[in-house]
């Protein structure tokens, strides 16, 4: 099978170019040992599979970094065919740096030269023909988003497997790269600009305190829109354990199946497509939003004004979109989390997206707080929002160096792409396949967890008392006692894993006796809860400083099952998701107990 | 003169770029090196300079730009 592999800097387009190419056969992973991402996919051309390697972003071939260092060593083993170089028409005396650097070896090549279309809204025009001539290797004008141009770039491809084209032009000495390109270009470019003027709107995006709040509105935006977006298939989701269910129930009872499976079968299944479909709804929604943002070069601007803030956490100042995203849903954010080019810096990006409590937390938190402190709930969900500040600072101080080295991160010197019209098939294109690939794996992670939970939710009689987790909870109470919860708070800490709005429905089936454990945990979410008797009867069996300390426990436990699918996806990494997992479970519990023991002394 | 110092909408010309080899092959990679033409687009306190050089909009820190060396282009 051939192979070919994309070279080129960060926003040459080149996973755009990946992406349109491969489309959904795509397999992602890592460069053995390293935190490097991998991606490799594949496209048919006449019968003919052809194995596609995107090489990992980077700005040079110097081996500087370790994604450089993996790309240099990629291409001096030979272990590509052919090479798809990338460059900027729109910025051809620039972009060319990596051409330049790639002379120095010998291996097969041909030149894309993408944003055709942004370099003649410029007014610019570039001769092909001199350049291909004076390089001795195809070269292609191309707009990597419009889908309608990669017949013909698979042509040029083909042919150019079978042909092995090689540089002809001198290789280019270390250090004079620029005159290289400009002894190369000369005659070949009609026109380059000579002066920038911000337009006004860049002036505002771009302006230190405006460019901020307009960022955080155009972000807050971005996951309303994404909700409409997502809403329908939320919506056709949300009705499948609703019309399910009672069939189901039905059938299972007229044929005497045992109430364990009639379960597993009634409850389960409808419920666990139902949230791999809001799910992946979601995520639709999301990266629909983010690669629109994307592709008309809105989201440079948000790194731009953010980078300043953001770098204290070691992270890129675009971290800041998923971040936001993740006061609505965890999901979003790590979902979203792929704008972040760099995986380390990625993965850190999701564990801080981890720390902001989401919306389904923040329709339970005031709620709860309002039964035991009143108008004093404000004081707990302000009280929230200063500690989610210092889990931030936390994380990024525990995980930072490992996942974002000191020395790699310099200083900002980024690229801000003009802004440009938007693709709306290669968006759509692009968010579809990312929804189904995640709806294909979400159902097996959340039907396997679902049954953890189920197993221990489940009670012959229906009676909360003859569940599993009644029994764990009341024999390790003494122990969870230390960490300011009792049996009845610590249930519902452990099914907030699994959906924040369980946490209303545990506690309702535990002091309300309303509902089975097994329904208050799977269908609180499809069908609500009415919290009228537990707003009577909580505060009369559970204390004050236990009500505080199950508040923050809940607020910064690990984010739900399926955010935990997501980030694992979107990492691909297990030992990470669980590191992770682990951390925040560990973290919530000690807090639980620092607030509890604190707070018995005051309330 | 240092590059965190150059006033909005005029041309420079990049002396140097500081002693960082990480940072001068990073800004090379970008287009940066000596004999550069560069525009300043904006230079806002407590934000990163914006500058038109080979037809593209670069962003560079304070702090590195502090580093950077250039002198007017008459």
């Amino acid at each position: 099978m051939h192979k070919i592999a994309l070279l080129g800097q960060p926003n040459s387009g080149k996973s755009t170019l990946f992406n349109a190419l491969t489309g959904s056969h795509q397999h992602v992973g890592n460069w053995p040992g390293k935190t490097v991402e991998r991606c490799e996919g594949s496209y048919k051309y006449q019968g003919e599979a052809i194995s596609v390697v995107d090489l990992p972003g980077s700005y040079s071939l110097t081996a500087d970094s370790e994604e450089e260092k993996v790309t240099r060593d990629y291409i001096t083993q030979g272990d590509a065919d052919l090479i798809l170089v990338m460059a900027d028409s729109s910025q051809l005396s620039r972009s060319l740096y990596m051409l330049a650097d790639f002379s120095k070896m010998k291996a097969p090549a041909i030149l894309v030269l993408n944003m055709e279309d942004v370099a003649k809204s410029q007014g610019k025009q570039v001769d092909v023909t001199i350049l291909e001539e004076r390089l001795g290797i195809p070269v292609i004008s191309f707009v990597a988003a419009d889908l309608k141009r990669y017949d013909k770039l698979k042509d040029v491809i083909h042919d150019a497997l079978l042909s092995a084209p090689r540089l002809k032009a001198p290789k280019c000495e270390d250090g004079k790269e620029f005159s290289w390109i400009s002894e190369i270009l000369s005659g070949v470019v009609t026109q380059t600009q000579k002066t920038y003027t911000l337009s006004k709107l860049d002036r505002m995006a771009t302006e230190r305190i405006s460019g901020k709040i307009f960022a955080i509105v155009v972000m807050l935006l971005a996951f309303a829109c994404s909700m409409i977006v997502a809403m329908p298939l939320m919506g056709i989701g949300a009705m499948i354990p609703q019309i399910l269910t009672p069939l189901l129930q039905n059938a299972m009872d007229s044929l005497h199946v045992h109430s364990f499976l009639a379960d597993i079968v009634s409850v389960l299944i409808p419920n666990t497509v139902y949230f791999a479909f809001s799910m992946s709804g979601f995520v639709f929604g999301v990266n629909f939003v983010f690669a629109f943002l994307e592709d008309i070069g809105y989201i440079a601007r948000v790194a731009y004004v953010f980078d300043g803030l953001m770098s204290k956490l070691g992270v890129q100042g675009k971290s800041i979109c998923p971040m936001i995203m993740g006061f609505g849903c965890t999901i979003g954010g790590a979902a979203g989390a792929r704008v972040i080019d760099n995986y380390g810096q990625r993965l850190l990006t999701i564990a801080l997206t981890w720390a902001v409590p989401c919306a389904a937390i923040w329709s339970v938190i005031p709620v709860l707080a309002a039964y035991f402190f009143g108008s004093g709930a404000i004081v707990v969900v302000l009280g929230i929002l200063v500690y989610m500040m210092l889990m931030i600072f936390i994380i990024s101080k525990v995980f930072g160096k490992r996942l974002s080295p000191i020395e790699n991160r310099t200083g900002l010197i980024m690229e801000l792409p003009p802004y440009h019209k938007p693709h709306w098939k290669n968006i759509l294109y692009i968010a579809w396949i990312r929804a189904i690939d995640i709806f294909k794996r979400a159902l097996k992670t959340i039907f396997l967890i679902s049954l953890i939970v189920y197993l221990l939710t489940f009670s012959r009689s229906g009676n909360v008392e003859n569940s599993l987790l009644y029994h764990i909870g009341t024999f390790i109470e003494p122990v969870t006692r230390f960490f300011g919860m009792g049996w009845q708070t610590f249930m519902a800490f452990v099914s907030s894993a699994f959906a924040k709005e369980a946490v209303l429905g545990v506690l309702n089936a535990v002091f309300a006796g309303e509902g089975s454990l097994i329904a208050g945990t799977f269908e609180a979410k499809s069908f609500g809860v009415d919290s009228s008797v537990l707003a009577a009867v909580m505060p009369t069996v559970i204390s004050k400083a236990e009500a505080l300390a199950f508040l923050f426990a809940v607020s910064f436990n690990v984010p739900c099952v399926m955010a935990l699918s997501t980030t694992y996806r979107e990492t691909h990494s297990l030992k990470w998701t669980l590191r992770l997992a682990l951390f925040f479970t560990g973290t919530a519990l000690i807090l639980s107990c620092i607030i509890y023991h604190v707070a018995e002394i005051f309330l | 003169m240092r590059l965190s110092k150059a006033v909005e909408g005029q041309k420079y010309v990049l002396i140097s770029v500081g002693r960082n080899n990480h940072f001068i092959r990073r800004a090379g990679s970008m287009g940066l090196v000596p004999d550069t033409e560069l525009q300043i687009v904006r230079n806002q306190a407590k934000m990163p300079i914006l500058l038109f050089a080979r037809d593209t909009l670069i962003a560079v820190n304070q702090k590195d730009a502090a580093e950077i060396e250039v002198k007017e282009n008459a």
